[in-house]
């Protein structure tokens, strides 16, 4: 907190400069597909920060983050396979713009309704409710048999960001169906969370979060009713996890129920955890280590799970800041 | 003038009386003591004050309105603030975050997203005052939880004091502090009368006697004698139940 953190940003960078480039450079070893495994890796990465904004700065444990990334995902596939397919016309679209607006205002509603009563709950109670919310999501998905139901649907076409007036001007229309250049979009929202969440952390609402962790008791003691600026971190998070869902359409082409499975929101808060929950990198080294080692484990034999599991034992019962906390953990004193 | 008072205030915790029909009224710009044994409900009764626990019966009034619904945030916000018995401090922040915070607390709503609070000049200005006050300037970067526990109490009271109270509530501050740390605590709510209704409960005699316009005995949840110090340590009652007991 006291100016410390430049090694720490420095850190960051790299981090960032390393996953921007790695894929590239394997492109060109001719490892193509080293490409969709980091796209996949980014955009968790903004799913896992949008989480940070919770679990790390406001000690919010939801376990129910998943369901905006399912909402995000299907603010992609249902406009898109309507107007494929035909019907609801006010719906229909490949407009990118319209999928963000509809999975932005979708996210927000849910986080602003969940929220308001999940955040009257403390503790277990918290973890159990945003848990309960999200699987009403699992169920209405898949009771949705227009939709594919339980088998999901695909999505045909990605999202179309046409800059009205841009092709006049001579600026190309972003074609996200080239994956590198999806890829970069990808990034630059990276790049814009952990911004935003940067701005959060240290700005006078980042602070009564930040006390409210703390020490509610004392928050109120203050003067300070911790309720609406945790209803609103509730809001800004779950609005960023749309964003990676509706990433995550685009780059899955396929949206389905599974994506809102308690064991996705769970593997969110791993990812949180490894990665240290007290740094603003530290969710994308956590969905770095993440999607990594599931590549890895997942080539040695189908059960990484367990090695997985064991491995997030040790860092949160060891490593207390997670990876990122056990490299720059300093002798107390 | 009675700045705060209650109306047959009680509470109960199962089969034990906390808080017994209190009527407690303190004076303007005056030290109101509060005394009585371990366990007797006075922090209880701040509890109650404050806002954060609700009385099973009986109101609260602060400057002539009924705050008996009010929650604590709120009663803050009007200048009624309390200090912790055991300290209630944001152990990851540093000293000066702590008061900052506080004194961020009292400036407005936090509903603003951009600016580094932490560079704020107004908020760290006007906490380094604080901390100069209760002499915990040199600790300003140290980790809350780094401090001595004699500190711990004084940072417990520069918080309040960010709040800018009328009536400022002290549950044992001197508790755990050291003699020199009391003598400077004494002084500074000596001061600190010019402009702010005191309610001080406290174990350590002399402060009480040093410090107390006014005081009231509290024993079993029911006040047994309030009035001008002067006369509450001469009362037979008090002799008896409380100050000739303790030792
Ligand atoms: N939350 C609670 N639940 C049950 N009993 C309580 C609670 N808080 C206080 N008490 C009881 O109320 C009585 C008064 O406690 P307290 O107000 O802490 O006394 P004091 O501050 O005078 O030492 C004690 O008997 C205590 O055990
Ligand atoms: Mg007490």
């Amino acid at each position: 907190m006291n100016g410390v953190p430049t090694l720490h940003r420095i850190g960051g960078g790299l981090v960032l400069l390393l996953i921007l480039f790695t894929p590239f450079v394997m492109l060109w070893l001719g490892k193509p597909f080293w490409l969709d495994i980091f796209t996949r890796l980014v955009i968790l990465a903004i799913a896992a920060s949008s989480l940070s904004l919770l679990l790390s700065v406001a000690g919010l444990a939801s376990f129910g983050h998943a369901a905006y990334i399912g909402l995000g995902a299907y603010a992609v596939g249902i406009p898109v396979y309507y107007e494929t397919y035909g019907g609801a016309d006010w719906l229909a679209s490949y407009s990118g713009w319209w999928h963000v607006l509809l999975g932005v205002t979708v996210c927000a509603l849910f986080a602003l309704v969940t929220g308001a009563i999940s955040l009257r709950t403390k503790g277990v109670h918290f973890i159990m409710i945003t848990m309960a919310f999200s699987q009403m999501i699992l169920y209405l998905l898949v009771a949705l048999e227009e939709f594919g139901g339980d088998d999901g649907l695909s999505v045909d076409l990605r999202s179309e960001f046409v800059v009205p007036g841009a092709q006049v001007l001579g600026i190309p229309a972003l074609n996200m169906e080239e994956p590198w250049v999806f890829y970069l979009v990808c990034f630059a929202m990276l790049l814009l969370v952990l911004f935003i969440v940067a701005k959060l952390r240290h700005s006078h609402f980042g602070r009564v979060l930040q006390a409210a962790k703390q020490n509610e008791l004392r928050v109120k003691a203050l003067g300070i009713n911790p309720y609406r600026y945790r209803l609103l971190a509730f809001v800004v998070a779950g609005i960023f996890a749309g964003l990676s869902g509706i990433l995550f359409a685009n780059y899955a082409y396929f949206v389905s129920p599974s994506m809102v499975e308690w064991t996705r929101s769970g593997e969110l808060m791993f990812m949180v955890i490894l990665g240290g929950v007290s740094t603003l990198f530290g969710p994308v080294v956590g969905a770095s280590v993440f999607v990594l080692l599931e590549h890895f484990l997942s080539r040695f034999t189908v059960f990484w799970h367990l090695p997985f599991g064991i491995l997030l034992l040790v860092v949160v019962l060891f490593g207390r800041g997670g990876i990122i906390g056990m490299l720059k953990r300093e002798p107390k004193t | 003038m009675s700045v705060l008072e209650t109306n047959n205030l009680s509470k109960r915790f199962g089969g034990v009386v906390a808080t017994d029909a209190v009527n407690l009224s303190l004076q303007k710009n005056r030290v109101h003591g509060l005394i009585g044994p371990n366990g007797a409900g006075k922090t209880t009764l701040i509890a109650q004050l404050a806002g954060q626990l609700v009385p099973d019966a009986g109101r609260v009034i602060l400057n002539s309105r009924d705050i008996t619904r009010l929650g604590e945030p709120a009663r803050v916000r009007a200048g009624l603030t309390r200090t912790f018995q055991i300290s209630a401090l944001f152990n990851d922040f540093s000293v000066l975050e702590n008061v900052a915070f506080a004194v961020q607390a009292k400036a407005g709503h936090s509903f603003r997203f951009w600016s580094n609070v932490g560079q704020n000049k107004k908020f760290n200005d006007r906490a380094h005052e604080l901390l100069e006050l209760l002499g915990l300037s040199n600790q300003a970067h140290a980790n809350a939880s780094a401090l001595s526990h004699g500190e711990q109490r004084q940072l417990e009271i520069a918080m309040a004091l960010a709040t800018k109270p009328l009536v400022l509530m002290l549950d044992e501050p001197m508790a755990g502090m050291g003699a020199e740390e009391s003598m400077r605590l004494i002084q500074l709510l000596q001061e600190l009368k010019h402009d702010t209704t005191l309610l001080l409960v406290e174990h350590d005699m002399d402060a009480v006697f040093a410090l107390a316009d006014d005081l009231s005995v509290l024993v079993n949840g029911a006040l047994i004698a309030t009035g001008l110090a002067a006369d509450v340590r001469q009362n037979p009652d008090v002799i008896a139940a409380y100050l000739g007991t303790s030792t």
